[in-house]
């Protein structure tokens, strides 16, 4: 089958606005496209053994397609499970067959590994030094805020919880209050000098969302550590992603390498990216599609 | 002094501080359920040290303390009914913590979550060399009435959610439409014995189950016959590379001996219920975990 012939699934949940761009824009180039928040519309089967290898199918809208005929844009599985299923045990009984059935798509954006669409751990593991490691966790904000007073003015925060991560990571520089109103779980990732680059893969589009080095881009430091991102990325089959790095003392240090970066990083070159996931998806740019 | 890390309530953790006292191990209990409802903590990830109170204890990480710790860290957050969501943070933060944790952790809370999707596992184990089963997952009933064979297919979970595995028949395939609701795994139904084997780090303890014919889950079924076993040193190097592959150190395979003799994988276990197996094993499997987490400081894989 000729690459521009195969049919796009964008699963995840209703209410992501990132989907819902991305469904609009393939709609408007007369992209083939399916549009899934509800895993229990997409009948799937995936098959495997020692003697027949891997084989997948699945369905939406009632037309049936093989695995390799599909690109999949994955984003949210896991609010989509929430949002969707009601019975904690559907929730992870689907999570995980999407987990395997994605696993097994040769055409995917993007690809979950073994901790699934998680990939700090991996990441922490592959750059060391050059990440910005979590640095401590307490339940006391006196803690935090004796911390704070050692390190000076500017750090860095993320949140340990998975339950809150997306909702409270932040680029700007982060408040101290921010530990006080998320109260237990948070994890402080310090530094001296919170000047922020954030930069948006999409197969072979690649744009700064920000800057605030002020040194100019790209920085030569930064560009050594972006091969090795770029070297992390295509070993676990990531094409679409937000590259967080912080600029300690003007050494650059990744902070995050976010999947699913928020939708207001794509405001401004939300069709350059778009264009980029379509020729990660189909091999070609829409401007090929016949 | 080791850490034991989970919950009262589980019966193979219990063992295991049993098995510790009576040899006396030194050990100190980390109730997960006293940390998730009151402890406190601060934790220097740098150092991957710090210091961890909950239900009137304290556990002191610091100055190399504990030489090692048994980590069994479920999340039970969806039972609870008015704080599930600190539950469910608070054992994510325990978890990171001891993921960082400078001494020997068995096994690292984050180390594999593979078994939380089978299928996506098994991938995995073929890569390493296992011969697998005929499987298929699907939620959709029409499909999976087109290739399941009745009396020939077992199903079960396909995630790490406890299911029991059962035969699927003639009578189950009206039932199917219900898999719109929760995916199922199928799986060829492989005639023989069960095979459990328990690997502490390079050691392993191998046990052979065997079932009357009409049973699929010896786990729950009655009048099953155990005995040690001596396994061939290809599965054992194929555990081994599993182990290596997942950064594991104490993991629970399950296999078939089939009837032809082929050993055949069904899913590697990173936090085994492991107690049963080593009451009829005299508490080897025990002591070779307890020397482990015992065992002088060493540079430690994280």
């Amino acid at each position: 089958m000729p690459a521009s012939r195969r049919t796009i699934v964008i699963l995840g949940p209703r209410e992501d606005a990132v989907l819902e761009h991305f469904h609009r824009y393939c709609s408007a180039h007369s992209l083939a496209c399916h549009r899934v928040s509800d895993p229990r519309d997409m009948p799937f089967i995936l098959t495997f053994g020692r003697q027949r290898g891997v084989g997948a199918r699945l369905a939406m809208n009632g037309e049936e397609y093989l695995l390799a005929d599909v690109a999949l844009f994955i984003r949210g599985m896991g609010h989509m499970m929430h949002s969707t299923l009601d019975n904690p045990f559907s929730q992870g009984e689907y999570f995980s067959a999407l987990w395997a059935l994605a696993s097994q798509a040769p055409h995917i954006i993007n690809r979950p590994g073994r901790w699934a669409w998680e990939s700090r751990i991996a990441q922490e593991r592959y750059f060391g030094e050059a990440s910005l490691l979590p640095r401590s966790t307490s339940h006391s904000t006196s803690y935090f805020s004796q911390r704070l007073a050692t390190l000076g003015p500017g750090y860095h925060q993320a949140d340990v919880s998975n339950v809150t991560e997306h909702k409270t990571f932040s680029f700007n520089r982060a408040e101290e209050q921010a530990f006080h109103q998320s109260g237990h779980v948070l994890s402080g990732r310090f530094t001296g000098q919170p000047r922020y680059l954030i930069e948006l893969f999409s197969g072979a589009c690649a744009k700064v969302v920000l800057d605030e080095t002020g040194l100019g881009f790209p920085v030569p430091s930064y560009l050594d550590l972006r091969e090795r991102i770029l070297a992390f990325a295509s070993d676990h089959s990531l094409q679409h992603f937000a590259v967080v790095t912080l600029f300690v003392d003007g050494h650059p240090r990744l902070a995050k390498l976010d999947i699913e970066p928020p939708p207001r990083w794509y405001e401004e070159y939300g069709t350059d990216l778009f264009q980029g996931m379509v020729q990660v998806l189909l091999g070609h740019t829409e401007s090929e599609v016949p | 002094m080791i850490l034991l890390a989970g919950l009262t309530r589980d019966r193979t953790l219990m063992h295991t501080a049993a098995i510790a006292q009576q040899t006396r191990v030194s050990f100190q209990f980390l109730d997960l359920a006293a940390f998730c409802e009151s402890g406190e903590w601060e934790w220097d990830f740098d150092s991957g040290t710090g210091v961890i109170m909950a239900g009137g204890s304290v556990f002191d990480f610091r100055n190399d303390a504990f030489s090692g710790v048994y980590a069994r860290l479920v999340d039970v957050s969806s039972t609870q009914i008015l704080d599930r969501r600190i539950w469910s943070s608070r054992t994510r933060v325990l978890q990171e913590m001891l993921q960082s944790a400078r001494c020997r952790v068995v096994n690292r809370p984050q180390a594999d979550l593979t078994n939380s999707a089978k299928l996506y596992q098994l991938f995995l184990l073929a890569q390493c060399g296992f011969d697998v089963p005929e499987s298929m997952l699907s939620n959709d009933a029409r499909w999976v009435r087109q290739l399941a064979q009745p009396g020939r297919t077992i199903y079960k979970g396909a995630s790490s959610q406890c299911t029991i595995a059962a035969m699927l028949h003639e009578e189950d395939l009206e039932g199917l439409d219900r898999l719109v609701a929760s995916p199922v795994l199928f799986q060829e139904f492989l005639a023989g014995r069960d095979l459990r084997l328990h690997m502490v780090e390079d050691a392993p303890f191998a046990e052979l189950i065997e079932k009357r014919p009409d049973q699929v889950d010896y786990r729950f079924s009655s009048g099953c016959r155990f005995e040690p076993f001596d396994p061939p040193a290809y599965l054992v190097k194929q555990c081994r590379s599993y182990m290596a592959l997942s950064g594991l150190s104490f993991v629970g395979f399950d296999f078939i001996v089939r009837n032809s003799g082929e050993i055949v994988v069904l899913e590697a276990n990173p936090m085994p219920g492991y107690d049963g197996y080593d009451r009829r094993a005299n508490h080897a499997i025990s002591h070779a975990l307890l020397a482990c987490l015992s065992a002088p400081a060493f540079s430690c894989i994280r």
